[in-house]
């Protein structure tokens, strides 16, 4: 299949190559979109949408331009269908972390507040940054995302994706010898 | 493939060094079991000032990405650049120049 194949392999591969700025052509149309609806969407939940559709449509891509020749060796398509996933899987995780990166990354807000305002003391920034505020803006992203409940002011634990992923992150500290409790 | 599995890793790493809040809330929730907790409960060392503003305009400085001028901060060139990337990025999705941090 590869040699008789060439130029969709390379349409295929540039295609997945465009993933990233498709993710964010299909996040501005959505969140335009919901925005003109006005239906009030959690910045991640948007950011998810778009890398599914995304997804789907390059996979869609993919099979069109290879077709029938895709199934011709079950080896061959199995390849295929391993690169297609690990490299979408790739520049989706990476969409979703710049997305993160300028949502939720202290580091960046502290930047973007001082861009704001030019020039910044570190008591204002202590300000924005106080333990209680802090806290809740977070339980209320989870609860948005539905990882977590709220119910008579007492927060539970609602889904286990979040804490499954923070096994995972777990288990790499501990193969790269970082510690997985923060000292205090 | 190469180039998306070196981003994705790249990505990941932070995760591996610093301490998210909110995995860190997931967490001691996880150990609560259905119980509960109230806000006042929840008592994260991440959350500590040191931890959150401290340690992030010390790696700030040293990245070269703010600098101290007359007791404040303000970004270097190349932390305009990023912040600006951001900023600009976040309004070309209808959102606000600033995410909730």
């Amino acid at each position: 299949m590869a040699e008789g194949n060439l130029p969709e392999i390379l349409k295929l591969t540039i295609a997945l190559v465009l993933a990233a700025p498709l993710f964010f052509i299909i996040h501005m149309i959505i969140s335009r979109l919901f925005r003109f609806a006005g239906i009030n969407l959690t910045p991640f939940v948007g950011n998810i949408f778009s890398i599914i559709i995304g997804s789907i449509l390059i996979i869609i891509y993919g099979i069109s331009l290879l077709g029938a020749k895709l199934w011709q060796t079950p080896a061959e398509a199995l390849a295929c269908l391993v690169f297609v996933i690990l490299t979408l899987s790739g520049f989706a995780y990476m969409y979703f972390a710049t997305f993160a990166i300028s949502e939720v990354s202290l580091h960046m807000h502290i930047m973007l507040m001082i861009l704001i305002s030019k020039k910044l003391s570190i008591d204002a920034i202590k300000i924005e940054y106080n333990k209680s505020h802090m806290l809740k803006e977070r339980l209320k992203r989870l609860i948005d995302l539905g990882q977590v409940t709220e119910r008579n002011n007492l927060y539970c634990l609602n889904g286990r994706l979040l804490l499954y992923g923070s096994r995972i992150f777990d288990v790499w500290k501990m193969l790269l010898g970082f510690p997985i409790k923060l000292k205090v | 493939m190469h180039l998306a599995l070196s981003s994705m890793y790249i990505h990941m790493y932070p995760g591996i060094v610093f301490f998210s809040p909110s995995l860190e809330i997931i967490k001691l929730l996880a150990e609560q079991n259905d119980r509960g907790l109230s806000v006042e409960e929840m008592d994260l060392p991440v959350l500590s000032e040191a931890n959150t503003v401290g340690m992030r305009v010390k790696h700030l400085i040293s990245s070269g990405m703010i600098q101290e001028e007359d007791s404040s901060y303000v970004l270097t060139p190349k932390g305009v650049l990023v912040a600006k990337s951001f900023y600009i990025y976040r309004r070309m999705l209808g959102l606000p120049g600033i995410g909730r941090g």
